[in-house]
């Protein structure tokens, strides 16, 4: 699909109804008028919803196009690699998974001479993640371009990184 | 400084313990350039399965780790997957039971986060190998506590001092190394 002729989810505000289709919901555990928990974060499964996931995954690629990222590096996590296989594909780059492997950065698939990644997640639900990868790139002789996401929930900030998401994070509960 | 004289049976044990340190970090410490999980770069590894695999120092840490379990404790748990084999070294010397606290649970199959029987309000020790800045660690604490328990302590083989107790102890609860880095004369 040519991302660059058609109008992105992001554009056409259909980015919280595709989260939704696709388990992405956020839980408030207090009633207390504080941000949303991003660690209550359900995780987003491009299983749920192909064509959402496609929709999606070219918002993101082209929020990030023109960065001249040259790998996607993804988190451990299965669902993410479906959604790193689209943006990836979009890009013309290629993905890498990486995983905490008893306490040390284990990783598949062969980063580029001088990676520029992007971390792509559909959230960070936490900063170790990040930091992972990001100290995983630069030991590589790379460096980070973007953290991509679906969803913001300011690890991307703990992590020194620029963020490209699609949403940010509410600070109201939208449990059920 | 003053520094009480020791028994002989004091002083055998602390030899005991020198020299068990000194085997774990024969048996497990790497150099190299590291990568961490925490995202934490690292001159040197312990690679928790070369000192755990070995059953003479195995049989030696779950008689230490036992003697720091407190008296009212009713399980161990071991966080997947490197700890397992040190809680099942303790609940040998002890004859306590304990549990499995998995990584995640899957999406399918049974879906549990921790293995094994566990009750509400039991009291439970955690007992970790290596601990950088403990986030596995308070993790699996985490979870017990959510199913109900009540975690004692965690203890660990190794602490690393790159904030492990410290966020431990900002996440809670109580932390006690067996060895800290000067002990590993590292």
């Amino acid at each position: 699909m040519n991302a660059n002729a058609a109008m992105t989810a992001a554009d056409s505000g259909e980015v919280p109804a595709l989260l939704e289709a696709g388990g992405l919901s956020w839980t408030q555990p207090a009633a207390d008028g504080g941000p949303v928990d991003p660690t209550g974060l359900s995780k987003y499964s491009a299983l749920s919803d192909p064509d959402g996931a496609e929709r999606l995954g070219l918002a993101v690629a082209e929020r990030v196009r023109g960065r001249g990222a040259n790998v996607v590096v993804i988190w451990e996590e299965p669902e993410d690699a479906v959604l790193a296989h689209i943006v990836a594909r979009e890009l013309g780059v290629r993905t890498v998974r990486t995983w905490n492997e008893e306490g040390l950065v284990g990783h598949a698939g062969t980063l580029p001479d001088t990676p520029r990644a992007l971390l792509l997640a559909d959230a960070f639900r936490d900063v170790e993640p990040l930091l992972a990868m990001k100290a995983f790139v630069e030991q590589q002789g790379g460096s980070v371009v973007a953290a991509g996401v679906l969803v913001t929930t300011g690890a991307e900030d703990e992590a020194g990184l620029e963020l490209v998401g699609l949403q940010a994070l509410p600070r109201e509960s939208r449990s059920d | 400084m003053f520094e009480p004289e020791l028994t002989g049976l004091e002083r055998s044990r602390a030899d005991r313990l020198a020299e068990l340190a000194r085997d774990v970090v024969g048996a497990a410490f790497l150099r190299g350039d590291f990568v961490l999980s925490s995202g934490a770069r690292s001159s040197y590894y312990f690679d928790k399965y070369l000192f755990e695999t070995k059953p003479a120092i195995l049989r030696r840490l779950g008689a230490f780790l036992a003697e720091l379990i407190p008296p009212q404790t009713d399980r161990i748990a071991g966080p997947e997957l490197g700890a397992v084999a040190l809680a099942s070294a303790v609940s040998l010397e002890t004859g306590l039971p304990f549990v499995i606290v998995k990584k995640e649970a899957k999406g399918y199959g049974t879906s549990k986060l921790v293995e094994g029987e566990l009750y509400p309000g039991e009291k439970v020790v955690v007992v970790e190998d290596v601990v950088s800045t403990a986030a596995q660690a308070i993790r699996a604490a985490q979870q017990l506590t959510r199913a109900g328990a009540q975690v004692l302590t965690i203890l660990a083989v190794i602490d690393r001092e790159q904030g492990g107790a410290e966020n431990i102890s900002a996440a809670g609860y109580q932390f006690r190394p067996l060895f800290g880095k000067a002990d590993m004369d590292l």
